[in-house]
């Protein structure tokens, strides 16, 4: 019996022992660099680099390897090993890069990403803002740094705060100017619900908290474009921000007059996007990407676009510059100068750079421009993107947004399509996200 | 069986079982350990260095006002959740608890949403109550107005109940039917004889006797209901506001979405331990019943 249990107990001290040594041997390897184990041997004097790609119906492994062979070909002695992940098992890249830094087996070059949470934890390469490529982007690239640092750049516009309505729908309500004011906005809904139409479409899902994030941005990045930094340091609360309560109090009034669609939280994104383009509803708010769909969709009235209106009339555009969808490059790369090349190519070649702007609705942020074919709906945008404020509260306003912010967004967003003013008062809704900002600290 | 002969088996046994229980501990026992060892830990899963930071995380979820929301709500799904699935479970096994050909049938047809994993049925049952499913389509043909069921605060946290009652339902049915069949059958002919009604045989001898199946199975859906994500997060993700986020949701929302890892794990071990106590407490005021109903 004693025998049998000094078997036992060996075995476990042995098994205890074996993962221990697992578990202690991917943490010695996480601390590696990533080329050790990520890159197989290379050639003495080629380079040998891994980029994560994102792989959406758009953006195939065809499309990057079209990409990686034009690299190639302009940069000899430069290899590139595609590392996929995949949008149809998450909203970003997040997810997939903190696996491979746990596992130790990470790219040199990474995309669609939150940058702010991967720079603070002191995970990217700083670029150097003084490469002569900068210089052909619009602005200062101190405009994308994080604390000081710039980790990425803007190469493109992402316009987000969109309100795409049917021309035909707002013909038959008699609408006759688009609407600029929230005063303006709810006339022009009360129209089109007296003609019988659903004047707004929204989902469920993600949608919400796109809503509130363009909703109070439009008006916060006008006025207040160093919101965030101000928060931070204690100047501002969501709760007392007459942007904020008065952007709630808004969407709550258009839900209680019944402005939205019926059961819109139950709604997915795709049947959202496929609802609208069928006739359902006349004002679709939602980013630039949908150009592309619209574009290829089959239907029998056209699509015209105004942005999210403000307080005062003057127009705001929410957008994003592109920071996370472009490329940034990894702290312990052992080729960081090669990756950055790389990274540049994606998004600034006259080419590949076009495609890659094109096929998410993308505006080029270089001067001169990249160009690709638009769809009138798209140039009908394009006449709207000098009006593009590059910051939101997701992602920056003046500092980086708090990590994780959209959850909170989500939230309040869910609360007012459900409820409406009944879900609590703006100030009781906007304590919701100064709440969140100091569970963070 | 010799001493010796007695040893060598032990030690193939032990071989034997050393694949199966190193997977365990790995996936398992290591993941929880590992766990509590984040929670002392300021850790968002993406740096390289942690800071030791004592019990903050686990002294700031006592605080954290969507930590003691989602616990409610957890407690709203686990409390009726268990009654009615319990409830439901006796009265259909009792129902069916004929030794006839349909018997298997029963068994076979309660079993079956058992095999379906929760994330299908999770995308099924959001088909059937989405606003413009299946369920409306129907109402909508009899021209009754639509139910937001996923989409109304008021309503969405009754829905998943509803998807994982008719998920668990047939699993503990199939448990009491199996308790039902080996009550001796002269009970309840003596019963008879003694002039009692159906009523009375229930109460005196089904339910006592049920006992031990009854223990298994308000641990097991307890437990299971506590536990509540796949389901719940291809349902409603935890909305709408927050309406469905149990403690599991909460959990991965935090760790992972929001980069706050060690806070996660922190919310994690408190579920762990929260569950564990209660299981333990259910358990034993349980098996004192079963005790003192038998004797």
């Amino acid at each position: 019996m004693k025998s049998s249990r000094f078997v036992s107990s060996a075995l476990c001290a042995l098994l205890v022992l074996g993962t221990a040594s697992v578990w202690a041997g991917g943490k010695a390897d996480a601390a590696k660099p990533a080329a050790d184990t990520a890159a197989p041997a290379a050639k003495a004097a080629e380079i040998s680099i891994s980029w994560q790609v994102w792989i959406t119906p758009n953006l195939t492994r065809t499309y990057y390897d079209e990409v990686v062979a034009a690299f190639e070909a302009k940069n000899p002695g430069i290899k590139v090993k595609i590392v996929e992940a995949n949008a149809a098992t998450s909203g970003a890249a997040n997810d997939f890069i903190k696996m491979r830094l746990a596992a130790g087996d990470v790219p040199d070059v990474w995309t669609n990403l939150d940058v702010a949470v991967f720079a603070e934890a002191g995970q990217l390469w700083e670029i150097p803002v003084n490469d002569p490529d900068l210089k052909k982007i619009n602005g200062n690239p101190m405009d994308a740094a994080y604390k000081g640092k710039v980790y990425s750049f803007f190469p493109s516009v992402q316009p987000q705060g969109c309100m795409f309505y049917n021309k035909t729908m707002f013909k038959t309500a008699g609408i006759t100017t688009l609407p600029k004011t929230w005063t303006e906005f709810e006339a022009a809904c009360a129209k089109l619900k007296a003609a019988g139409f659903t004047p707004i479409i929204t989902g469920g899902e993600w949608v919400p908290g796109l809503i509130i994030n363009n909703v109070l941005s439009t008006d916060l990045a006008k006025n207040k474009p160093n919101y965030w930094t101000d928060v931070y340091a204690g100047k501002a609360t969501f709760v007392t921000t007459p942007e904020v309560v008065d952007g709630i109090a808004g969407l709550q009034s258009l839900v209680d007059k019944g402005y939205f669609n019926k059961g819109a939280l139950s709604i997915g994104y795709a049947d959202l996007e496929g609802q609208f383009l069928a006739g359902k509803a006349a004002i679709y708010p939602m980013g630039s990407w949908f150009t592309a769909a619209e574009a290829a969709a089959k239907k029998d009235f056209e699509v015209g676009v105004f942005s999210i209106p403000t307080r005062d009339g003057k127009p705001s555009l929410v957008a994003s510059g592109g920071y996370g969808s472009a490329p940034v490059v990894y702290a312990k790369s052992k080729n960081p100068e090669a990756a950055w090349k790389l990274a540049k190519f994606y998004v600034m070649d006259s080419v590949y750079g076009a495609k890659f702007i094109q096929v998410d609705g993308l505006y080029s942020n270089l001067n001169p421009p990249l160009e690709y074919p638009m769809s009138q709906l798209q140039k009908d945008l394009a006449l709207m993107v000098p009006t593009a404020k590059l910051a939101n509260l997701q992602h920056r306003l003046g500092d980086a947004g708090a990590n994780g912010f959209f959850d909170p967004m989500t939230k309040v967003g869910q609360l007012i399509l459900a409820e409406g003013s009944k879900a609590g008062s703006p100030a009781t809704l906007a304590k919701i996200f100064d709440d969140y900002v100091a569970s963070l600290k | 069986m010799s001493g010796k002969n007695r040893n060598t088996s032990t030690f193939w046994n032990m071989i034997l079982m050393l694949p199966g229980f190193s997977i365990y501990v790995l996936i398992i026992i290591l993941p929880i350990f590992m766990c509590f060892y984040f929670g002392f830990f300021d850790w968002d899963g993406i740096r390289d260095n942690m800071t030791f930071v004592g019990l903050d995380n686990f002294v700031k979820a006592l605080h954290d006002v969507n930590f003691l929301t989602s616990l409610k709500t957890t407690f709203f799904f686990s409390i009726p959740g268990t009654l009615i699935v319990n409830t439901l479970g006796i009265v259909l096994a009792v129902l069916v608890n004929k030794r006839s050909r349909m018997t298997n049938f029963y068994r076979s047809a309660f079993f079956f949403p058992m095999l379906i994993s929760g994330v299908a049925i999770g995308f099924i049952w959001k088909a059937l109550l989405s606003y413009s499913g299946v369920v409306n389509s129907l109402l909508a043909y009899w021209n009754v107005e639509a139910i937001d069921f996923l989409g109304a605060i008021a309503l969405a946290p009754w829905s998943i109940l509803l998807v994982n009652t008719w998920h668990d339902v047939g699993f503990v049915t199939v448990l009491y039917l199996a308790g039902l069949q080996a009550i001796p059958s002269d009970l309840y002919d003596s019963a008879i004889i003694d002039g009692a009604n159906k009523l009375q045989q229930f109460t005196a001898i089904t339910f006592p006797w049920l006992a031990p199946s009854l223990t298994s199975c308000v641990i097991f859906v307890f437990t299971g209901y506590m536990r509540l994500y796949d389901i719940i997060f291809v349902m409603t993700s935890g909305g709408p506001g927050g309406a469905t986020e149990t403690i599991a949701i909460q959990t991965i929302r935090v760790g992972f979405n929001q980069n706050r890892f060690s806070y996660g794990s922190s919310l994690a071990i408190y579920m762990l331990v929260i569950i564990g106590v209660l299981s333990v407490a259910i358990t034993q005021v349980l098996r004192k019943r079963e005790a003192q109903l038998i004797s």
